[in-house]
């Protein structure tokens, strides 16, 4: 009758909780969406008044609120491509350098555990490459971009992404040794009168934490 | 038996509806101030400011794996999700005390829309694991008063030990703690054995700080003050080099101001409700809550006092003490309820009903007077701010930077966008962007590195000045510059340019149309860094419309700088020397008044009055206010060096070669000073 209870009143706790994440996830996916709807629609018509450098940053910013099936993000690359290309065509090689590097960094602040737009990148940095070596020019007369020579000795720092796969198990690690300690306390300390099932769930609950905990660490150098 | 699914169907709606309030204000990219370098961190797994805040990048690490929108919202979406989980402990905690469910959902609400803690929504910080914490720890140590077992004091320990992880102002819980735990049980407490079981799990908690050096080793892109030596580590934890200059460091008049606005703070943020929670204070069952309470809020305005100088509006203070009142203030309602319940005659009834009604209406009054204040959904100011910046940039350009809101947003952009990667970026304090040679620097005590990497950072000016280096920073003094170079306004930034070098017209002035300022000059209410950014964007906006014609506009441009900078610390100084410059002699006069009222380093703004006496004509008060300026920070080269000019401008050579002596003997590394020193005292002078 007991057990039976339990079991009901933790099946009802596993509900709200489940219920509140449903909530929760379908409330920020409607958050992107209705974001980059927005965004994206006062873009289009920024574009359609020919004014291009508001078009780019509420492009822009409907594909910095990127989610899955949310159609507006591709849509608003493809845009943003095609301001570079009229750009280019019309003389303007500043925007046409702005409207590529905005699909890029968009792309770049959307990793997850996963990288949304690959090829977009992959696109982006050739057009960006070949804008800077046909248009690039510095900002004194007479002047030109620097020699590779020089660009490397400049050592142009690159940041690496913490590696994925050890990423989860770092993040596995830190909530295992963080709640194994929890019901270490809980069951084993929670009645210090009696020792024997002290040191019979201690045998348990002790190497879990260890091992936890030498998960995190682990986690910690190779991510 | 039926309260209690009743009771956790309230707790979640409240929850929910608090979160999707939350989701609603919510900052959808990075924000100014600290978020862009919190939420590089926790991206990169990296080592943000002291104290390092290990579990804040653990936990931040989850959130920026959620596919929703950019990284930069998702960190912002942190805060939102703990300070949602803030108000349902507040509400459990209020209810465990109370039993009604209207005073738990009235303190709950109140918490969750007073200004200062819906504020702290909006962006990515460390405060809202910080208030998560607080109300934990008094949740769980209520569930201690009720049962004293052994387990519940462990697991105390072991979250003190991790709210240690995130924010060290947890240290001012701890006289509170200490008493009620000693007060209440202090043979179980005391006891050797207890004692240190207690402090195992407390410092088990504690070992995570081992987080900063394996992250530093293992390279994260992100690693301030490189804790991987145990100096390095011990600097970083403690936060000695962020604190040791500004505690107890000011005037009595300057505490008793700021306790006075510390209090007002607190008042403006609850007005009615203190009364309620005075009210809950008093109705609190035994003397040691009411003093654990106390303690609370005493140590949380001693910090706010005494132990932090940031101006109040920047950042978060007595945010243990807005739970604390909305606890209190939960428990004043639920004992003003029993009152009117027990009110007898005929208009009990309505007395009980209007009195509800009360309770409802004030969370609501709180929810819609914050409303717009709160609402930071169309603030794009952070990531306009570091956009422009780098679309001002040359290609294969160099970028220093300094100041924390010129910095952090570009920490994000540049390690989370990867923007503009062909730009080689700097920061003047080798925290992030380092210099070349940066591991011998790291190595050097701090006397020599204090001297080397102003060298190195000129090295790095006069070799690519021909391709175009750029300073994003507020101070143009903090960088050495090169000799026979100078510094030109260009955009938002500043160009160095060599003699010789011609600007490329065009280029110049078409940058200010590539910018995105939609939120910079959007109409939306913007707090005190938000107007910092926005005032420097109009000041160098009007700086190059009078530069170059448009006279009317550019003065209007400085007007609203003027006005969206009110208080700002900088900005009045920066538009009383380009009025100087110009020759409009009154507003210098009223933007030097201003920079009187707001600016900290008042030697600073004398120094410029004597500037403004100077280009006035009037060198007896130039003399006199460069004097001031000298006498308020003797230490300052700068100021003795302006002063010996003005004074032999004035014609008193034998003082001025005096000045210029002491500035030397600060010094010793000014040519141009000994030089004149040498040609006044062999007699050549005037």
């Amino acid at each position: 009758m007991g057990n039976h209870w339990m079991n009901h009143k933790f099946k009802k706790r596993l509900f709200t909780v489940f219920f509140i994440g449903i909530i929760i996830l379908f409330s920020l996916w409607i958050r992107a969406y209705a974001g980059a709807m927005k965004d994206y629609r006062r873009a289009e018509s920024f574009a359609n008044e020919k004014q291009y450098i508001k078009a780019v940053t509420y492009f822009d910013r409907a594909m910095h609120w990127y989610t899955p099936f949310n159609p507006y993000v591709e849509q608003s690359a493809e845009h943003l491509w095609g301001i570079s290309l009229r750009a280019e065509k019309d003389g303007d090689y500043i925007l046409a350098g702005i409207a590529v590097e905005s699909i890029r960094n968009s792309y770049y602040s959307s990793r997850s555990f996963y990288s949304p737009g690959k090829n977009w990148i992959v696109k982006c940095d050739e057009r960006t490459g070949y804008i800077l070596q046909n248009y690039g020019s510095s900002v004194f007369t007479g002047g030109n971009i620097v020699s590779d020579t020089i660009n490397d000795e400049k050592k142009a720092v690159k940041y690496n992404d913490p590696d994925l796969f050890w990423t989860i198990i770092l993040e596995l690690g830190l909530f295992g040794w963080i709640s194994s300690t929890i019901c270490f306390i809980w069951f084993c300390l929670r009645n210090d009168k009696k020792t024997d099932r002290f040191f019979y769930r201690a045998f348990f609950w002790v190497p879990v934490i260890c091992l936890n905990y030498g998960i995190w660490i682990l986690g910690m150098i190779a991510a | 038996m039926k309260q209690q699914p009743l009771i956790n169907n309230l707790s979640a709606a409240t929850f929910i509806f608090v979160f999707i309030v939350y989701l609603s204000t919510v900052c959808p990219t990075v924000y100014v101030g600290d978020s862009g370098e919190l939420t590089a961190a926790a991206y990169s797994l990296g080592i943000p400011h002291p104290s390092g805040y290990p579990l804040f990048a653990l936990i931040g690490k989850i959130f920026c794996l959620i596919p929703v929108g950019s990284i930069g919202f998702r960190m912002n979406l942190m805060s939102a999700a703990l300070s949602s989980a803030t108000v349902l402990i507040v509400f459990n905690i209020i209810y465990s005390l109370s039993s009604s469910r209207l005073a738990s959902v009235f303190g709950a609400l109140c918490l969750a829309f007073t200004q200062v803690f819906w504020l702290q929504t909006v962006s990515a910080e460390v405060y809202p694991l910080h208030t998560f914490f607080v109300a934990l720890l008094i949740r769980l140590l209520i569930y201690w008063d009720g049962n004293k077992s052994f387990a519940s004091l462990c697991l105390f320990a072991f979250i003190v030990g991790l709210s240690f992880l995130n924010h060290l102002q947890t240290v001012m819980m701890a006289p509170a703690v200490l008493f009620f735990l000693i007060y209440s049980d202090r043979k179980g407490v005391l006891n050797p054995k207890s004692l240190f079981t207690i402090s195992l799990f407390f410092l088990f908690a504690l070992s995570a700080y081992v987080y900063l050096p394996l992250r530093t080793h293992a390279g994260a892109a992100i690693h301030w003050g490189d804790p991987d030596t145990f100096k390095n580590f011990w600097a970083v934890v403690s936060g000695s080099a962020h604190r040791s200059h500004y505690i107890f460091g000011h005037s009595l008049s300057y505490y008793i101001t700021r306790s006075k606005d510390a209090l007002a703070i607190v008042f403006s943020q609850f007005w009615i409700v203190i009364i309620t929670a005075f009210w809950g204070f008093l109705k609190l069952p035994d003397c040691r809550w009411k003093i654990f309470y106390s303690l609370i809020i005493i140590f949380d305005f001693f910090y706010t006092i005494f132990l932090n100088s940031v101006f109040l509006e920047i950042t978060a203070f007595n945010l243990p003490t807005l739970i604390v009142l909305s606890i209190l203030s939960g428990i004043g309602i639920s004992e003003i309820l029993k009152k009117c319940k027990d009110v007898s005659g005929s208009g009990r009834r309505r007395v009980y009903n209007v009195t509800k009604a009360s309770c409802c209406l004030i969370p609501v009054i709180f929810f819609v007077s914050n409303y717009n204040i709160c609402d930071q959904s169309k603030n794009y100011i952070g990531y306009e701010h570091s956009l422009n910046a780098f679309r001002t940039v040359s290609p294969q350009g160099v970028l220093f930077a300094d100041g924390d809101n010129n910095i952090f947003p570009m920490v994000y952009t540049r390690v989370i966008e990867r923007m503009r990667e062909d730009v080689s970026v700097y920061d003047l304090k080798n925290l992030f962007f380092r210099v070349d040679n940066s591991d011998a620097l790291t190595e050097k005590d701090v006397s020599s590195r204090n001297t080397l990497l102003p060298r190195l950072q000129e090295e790095v000016v006069k070799k690519y000045s021909n391709q175009g280096v750029f300073l994003k920073i507020f101070d143009p003094y903090g960088i050495k510059i090169p000799e026979a170079h100078r510094l030109i306004p260009y955009g938002t930034l500043l160009l160095v340019s060599g003699d010789g070098m011609e600007l490329d017209e065009q280029r110049y002035k078409s940058v200010w149309k590539y910018y995105s300022n939609e939120s910079i000059e959007g109409n939306f209410i913007k707090d005190y860094m938000n107007r910092e950014v926005a005032a420097y964007y109009h000041y160098t906006k009007g700086q190059y419309l009078l530069l170059n014609g448009g006279i009317e506009l550019g003065l209007k441009r400085l007007a609203l700088a003027s006005e969206e900078g009110y208080n700002d610390e900088i900005i009045h100084v920066k538009l009383a020397l380009l009025y100087t410059d110009i020759g409009i002699f009154n507003l210098a006069e009223q933007e030097l008044e201003k920079a009187l009222l707001y600016c900290d380093d008042t030697a600073m703004v004398y120094n410029n009055w004597g500037y403004y006496y100077s280009k006035k004509g009037d060198i007896d008060n130039a003399v006199l206010s460069i004097r001031k300026a000298v006498e308020l920070n003797p230490n300052k080269t700068a100021y003795y060096n302006n002063l010996g000019s003005i004074l032999i401008e004035k014609g008193n050579v034998d003082e001025a070669v005096k000045v210029l002596k002491k500035s030397i003997s600060i010094d010793s590394n000014q040519e141009h000073q000994k030089e004149i020193v040498r040609k006044y005292e062999s007699g050549k002078g005037m």
